[in-house]
């Protein structure tokens, strides 16, 4: 791995305290000698940061926008008919696509901001006012796999680190029992860990799972972090280990990858207590539980997940990300569409009111969306097909302008058409909210420097508050 | 309607000239002057009127303008406007850039400038009639200083002799002299040499990714006549395990999996046999010229004399290195699909062979070595001949060829065909207008289709084409070309007068026997020093990848290329290079250097680029994990075979099959499941190399999943528990102390470890328990898991 100097060695400095720090102790130590500094000099501001933690609540598989938050009266009204414009030039399934069909869902205007908001969100629509809604958001790959790398990754071409990496990267972590970037349940499929991976920033930076798509929220476990053995051993062992350790460096003199190897184990040792411990919902009054839905079956495992991402959020965990997996309704959508808003809905308004009631809203963004939205044409009679041109995502909490609604897509949903935003620009804009200009987070690996927005990127000024 | 046909020229980039002057009829020009005209004063002139700057360079302010248009091609193509820029522009398609940049013109506006490109683009008291176009990257040009072609690595290795230089007594072989001069210019010492007891564990780790057992360490001790090192080396070198951990090492460099990744994960059923061909090279000592190609044209190899049908095979699966890499399937852009196929060969290809980033130039000329995109679209040309693909459609079926005589391939492309038009049918054909009796008829038809296809011994392998050159795609851009280009290799290290590729066929095996072969600058280099990394924990270019600008400069190029002049004249034989390596004093010592010495080297050459030590390494993941099954007595050290029970294309991602997914066996780590973007959690905490790249060199980080692996994963309490059972066996304690450090660490413990042990043994109550903790504490020892 190639790593760089100057700004990167300050964005490290401030890992020291972190999960990441033992790896990066060497790296530290190298630059500190190859420069002749201080590695330990406090990082200057840049941007004043608005939050400090994400949450990100993904929705796997493409959520429609239009029958969720971006209504579409005249589609009802041509309901039906064919399409009146051409469609892209790349589709997913050209043979199986029908006429226009409009969202069997009713829309009502909600809060002060107004915002519409279709029935399937009855919860998330009491907090509009504190939403920032998109409705322009656009994307290039029309299939998951390209599309979800794009989302996580900036790029459906290469492998590159995810978002959240790139933030720990950035910024270090605030709790070095856990891990700083924390995904759910998330899905192996689709680019599976290259949509959490560090690729070439450094192993600490990467997303580390929380069980997988499939396992319950209730089940899901960090690897290997069930003891094998009694504390009380494993704190024999580690003395030894320790031990052996300390001989060997008299051998061998001063080694920076051994001593830290020894830490690591003091590290595994102090989150393997950790990590138990911000699982232990438990220990959350019954009203709480409730809130999230965590009482009733259907919402259930979401609002675990979502308990889970506040609990570790307010540890310190800079970016927490909760899956929400099957929101790919090719067919079927109504009942599908249903169902899914339903297991998500009351969990996420949840975590809103709780943020907000403990006063952690101003400090966390919580974002939500998931990798496209669908088509206005029918999809199988009574589905919608991949529509990456144009759909939702929506925002929440620090820095963020509350109770807006940001562009718009054309009169059937179909392509964003004013006030375009491109998940770069959101990247950009999630970074600068971070307290980090995107253009200026980067890496050099295999000679030049990577960033996450690659050349592209704008921040949405709109957006921020 | 009329379609002027010479703008169809145009497109090329060519200057044309019209046969007559077009007159526009008074319906178009109404047309024009009512919707077009002020639609691009209105929507377009801010940044491309007659007076307007931007990074295109593109006008709209006359027909002449369009045709000519901007840095990625002409704007328009009259007749045509699903493919003109400016239509797909407007549209906001993928592929251009969104013009207007954040708002999309109203429908209307977007179906107006298409209706009038479909009409021709008639432009009242215009005409192209000598539209010029834009100067376009001409493909023998070459935009590159003198000094980017003098780079180091582009100039063929010099022969040096060793030079004469002491101490004497620290000289084995040539290679020692090339370092110790370096050192002694440096005022440095190298550090002495290991015990042997030291050197049989690294040597043993080294070629074969498992520690020596004591009777092995035993053994080398007690063979005190002159020339046991070189003897242990030999009798390393053949084992069936040296391939088993050079072949995967092989397979880092060309990114090996078993499934395609990316999208879906579905299982390269076929894939095992380039591995085990791999393996199996690397024991038979293949020359490495013949082994890389093989890969890249095995299948063009004109057979030899009274050769038997396996070698024919063998050679047809050596190309999986061409097909295995990461596809996109579900990609609904065929030519992209296939250009993204291309691509990943040319990168790798670039890395793996010849350590050039050559996939920088598919967009624009690489900006650091000298290889214009016209050399990246002349390899492409190659490639793009060569078929890896049944398809381009979402969901496509790659190429598999039969092992088997003529009819068997018949019957497997009939399969083939079978599979894909049922597949066709059942995943993009319109379900609702099945009955379900037709639905159960084409899935019954599917299932025994693949069944069959299964029973068919066959590689992922590629065909060859037709002959056939590429144009440059401006930007990357399968919808912007420029000029053709001819087939040929790149030009600075291949030269700029190479003969034109002797059809028929895509040129492949040219290409192929260019790369393998001393007539290029680099493959030798690179093959060594990948080799020399391998043992000395850096390479003497510490970018093996990368041997271009940004790569790094070697450390000690004399012996580089020394070694890479001994390989080609050895045969190109790795097993050569192995001996020549460890049989150097340099290769012996020790981890630990003089005081003196390591405090001058602290400032002088901290990285220890001239070589004062031997680097301290980690084991590879698959080195521990093979290590803890043979310390349990466990390894099952079978060759070969499919690792996953499934069948081609089945989806391993999903739920279903990938319970069939198996990392608890007890096989060689190099035969388990490679899965893109879901490779096995204990190697991916051990940083095992990302199978969607070509990777030449591991990371050695160092974070907390790694302690809690051996604090708690299964494999690790499993193995322990194996070892602290034998260990009952023993007559008393200090015999089981002495046994666990001579399995584990090859060596007795020293008596303040036996007190210390002591000590720690006292606080159990159970005895197995306690056994399996001390075996836990020394395979997560430092002393364990890194190679001294």
């Amino acid at each position: 791995m190639t790593h760089a100097t100057g700004h990167r060695r300050r964005f490290l400095s401030e890992l020291g305290a972190g999960f990441g720090s033992l790896a990066l102790t060497g790296l530290l130590a190298d630059e500190a000698a190859a420069a002749g500094g201080d590695v330990l000099q406090p990082r200057p501001s840049g941007v004043a940061p608005r939050a400090k933690r994400v949450i990100m609540l993904f929705m796997f598989g493409g959520p429609s926008h239009i029958d969720s938050f971006d209504p579409k009266p005249r589609l009802v009204a041509e309901h039906g008919r064919p399409l009146p414009f051409a469609k892209p030039r790349v589709l997913s399934f050209p043979l199986r696509h029908g006429n226009l069909v409009g969202s069997p869902f009713g829309f009502r205007r909600h809060g002060e901001s107004g915002a519409a908001v279709s029935e399937v969100f009855p919860h998330v629509a009491d907090h509009v006012d504190d939403l920032c809604i998109v409705n322009s958001m656009h994307c290039t790959n029309p299939r998951h796999g390209g599309a979800v790398l794009e989302w996580h990754t900036g790029t459906d071409t290469f492998i590159r680190p995810s978002l959240g990496s790139w933030l720990v990267y950035g910024l270090g972590t605030e709790n070095r029992n856990l891990p700083g970037y924390v995904t759910i349940c998330q899905a192996l499929s689709q680019g599976g860990a290259n949509n959490f991976s560090s690729a070439f920033l450094p192993a600490a930076c990467g997303g580390t799972p929380l069980g997988r798509d499939g396992t319950s929220a209730a089940e899901a476990k960090f690897p290997f972090i069930k003891p094998a053995a009694p504390r009380a051993v494993q704190r024999k062992e580690l003395e030894m280990i320790r031990r052996l350790g300390r001989n060997q460096l008299e051998l061998t003199g001063a080694d920076r990858a051994l001593e830290g190897r020894i830490a690591s184990f003091e590290l595994a040792f102090r989150m393997q207590a950790a990590a138990p411990e911000v699982q232990a919902l438990e220990t959350e009054s019954r009203a709480t539980q409730a809130l999230y839905g965590i009482d009733d079956k259907a919402t259930e495992d979401f609002g675990r997940q979502c308990l889970l991402a506040r609990r570790f959020s307010e540890r310190g965990v800079r970016f927490v990300q909760c899956n929400s997996n099957g929101w790919d309704h090719h067919s079927g959508l109504e009942s599908s569409m249903r169902n899914m808003a339903r297991s998500v809905d009351k969990p996420i308004a949840g975590l809103l009111t709780d943020l907000e009631t403990r006063g952690l809203l101003d400090e966390t963004l919580v974002i939500w969306g998931g990798e496209f939205g669908r088509t206005p044409t029918a999809e199988n009679g009574n589905g919608r097909d991949h529509n990456p041109h144009g759909f939702t995502m929506w925002m929440a909490g620090g820095g963020v302008r509350p109770g807006i609604v940001h562009g718009r897509t054309d009169e059937y949903g179909y392509y964003a058409v004013e006030n375009k935003v491109h998940f770069h620009d959101l990247h950009a804009t999630i970074l600068h909210l971070m307290g980090i200009e995107h253009q200026q987070l980067t890496f050099r690996y295999s000679g030049r420097d990577f960033r996450l927005t690659d050349i592209h990127g704008e921040i949405v000024d709109d957006l921020v508050a | 309607m009329r379609i002027p046909p010479l703008l169809l020229v145009l497109a090329c980039g060519l200057e044309a000239i019209s046969a007559a002057p077009p007159t526009v009829s008074q319906e178009d020009a109404t047309f024009f002057e009512t919707r077009i005209r002020p639609l691009l004063v209105r929507r377009c002139f801010d940044c491309h009127g007659p007076d307007a700057e931007n990074e295109a360079d593109l006008k709209l302010d006359s027909l002449g303008a369009m045709l000519t248009g901007g840095r990625s091609g002409p704007a328009i193509k009259p007749g045509k406007p699903d493919s003109s820029l400016l239509v797909l522009a407007v549209r906001h398609d993928p592929a251009t850039p969104d013009m207007p940049p954040k708002t999309k013109l109203p429908l209307n506006e977007v179906a107006d400038l298409a209706e009038w490109i479909k009409r021709g683009a008639p432009w009242p008291g215009q005409r192209p009639s000598r539209a010029r176009s834009r100067p376009v990257a001409d493909p023998d040009a070459f935009p590159y200083d003198q000094a980017s072609k003098d780079h180091w690595a582009f100039q063929p290795p010099q022969p040096t002799r060793p030079p004469e230089t002491g101490p004497f007594d620290r000289i084995r072989s040539p290679i020692d002299r090339f370092v110790l001069q370096r050192l002694s210019a440096a005022g440095l010492e190298p550090a002495p040499e290991t015990t042997r007891r030291q050197l049989v564990r690294r040597a043993t780790l080294d070629l074969h990714g498992l520690p020596p057992t004591p009777r092995q360490i035993e053994a080398f001790l007690a063979d005190s006549r002159p020339g046991a090192f070189a003897r242990l080396v030999d009798r390393l070198l053949a084992s069936p395990r040296y391939g088993q951990r050079y072949g995967r090492l092989w397979l880092d460099v060309v990114r090996y999996a078993d499934s395609n990744g990316m999208d879906d994960n579905l299982y390269y059923a076929d894939a095992w046999r380039y591995r085990d061909w791999v393996i199996d090279r690397f024991n038979a000592d293949w020359p490495f010229d013949r082994f890389l190609v093989e890969q890249i044209a095995g299948d063009l190899v004109p057979p030899s004399p009274n050769e038997q049908a396996s070698d024919r095979h063998a050679r047809v699966i050596a190309t999986g290195f061409l097909t295995l890499g990461p596809k996109m399937l579900a990609e609904d852009d065929p030519t992209k699909q296939q250009m993204d196929i291309v691509d990943d060969q040319i990168d790798t290809l670039g890395r793996a062979a010849l350590g050039l980033t050559l996939g920088c130039a598919r967009c624009h000329d690489h900006k650091f070595d000298p290889v214009p995109t016209s050399d990246y679209y002349a390899l492409a040309g190659i490639f793009k001949n060569t078929q890896v693909m049944l398809s381009f459609r979402v969901d496509s079926k790659w190429n598999a060829t039969a092992l088997g005589p003529a009819s068997l391939e018949q019957q497997l492309s009939q399969l083939e065909g079978t599979i894909d038009r049922l597949d066709r049918i059942l995943v993009l054909g319109n379900r609702q207008q099945m009955s379900d009796k037709q639905r159960k008829a084409y899935s019954d038809e599917l299932e025994a289709a693949r069944t069959a296809y299964r029973s068919i011994p066959k590689a992922m392998a590629v065909n060859d084409g037709t002959g056939g050159d590429l144009e440059i795609f401006l930007r990357g851009n399968h919808l912007t070309r420029g000029p053709r280009v001819p087939r040929r290799f790149p030009r600075i290290a291949a030269g700029f007068d190479q003969p034109p590729l002797a059809g028929p066929g895509s040129g492949r095996l040219d290409l192929a026997r260019w790369v393998g072969s001393d007539r290029n600058p680099l493959v030798a280099r690179v093959l060594v020093n990948r080799i020399w990394q391998a043992h000395f924990g850096h390479g003497l270019v510490r970018s093996p990848d990368n041997f271009g600008h940004l790569g790094q400069r070697p450390d000690n190029q004399p012996l580089l290329d020394w070694l890479a002049l001994r390989f080609v004249g050895d045969g190109w034989s790795i097993k050569q290079l192995h001996r020549r390596i460890m049989n150097s004093d340099a290769y012996r010592m020790s981890t630990i250097a003089g005081a003196d010495t390591r405090r001058r080297a602290s400032q002088l050459d901290p990285d220890n680029r001239l070589l004062w030590k031997m680097n301290r390494r980690r084991m590879h993941a698959e080195v521990l994990r093979d290590s803890l099954l043979a310390l349990a007595g466990q390894l099952d050290e079978t060759m070969g075979g499919q690792s996953i029970d499934a069948r081609a294309f089945d989806n391993l991602s999903g739920a279903g099959p990938r319970s069939k997914i198996r990392f608890d066996v007890t096989r060689r780590s190099v035969y388990l499941p490679v899965l893109r973007s879901a490779v096995y959690e204990v190697f991916q905490a051990f940083d095992f190399p990302d199978p969607a790249v070509p990777s030449g060199r591991r990371d050695e980080t160092t974070v907390a999943p790694q302690a809690l692996f051996l604090m708690n994963g299964k494999l690790v309490t499993d193995s322990t528990r194996a070892i602290a059972l034998a260990l009952q066996n023993e007559p008393g304690d200090v015999a089981r102390l002495q046994q666990a450090y001579l399995r584990i660490l090859g060596r007795a413990p020293r008596p303040d470890e036996r007190k210390a042990w002591q000590s720690f043994l006292d606080g159990f109550d159970d005895r197995l328990s306690a056994w399996q903790s001390v075996c836990r504490v020394l395979v997560s020892s430092n002393e364990f898991v890194y190679i001294e």
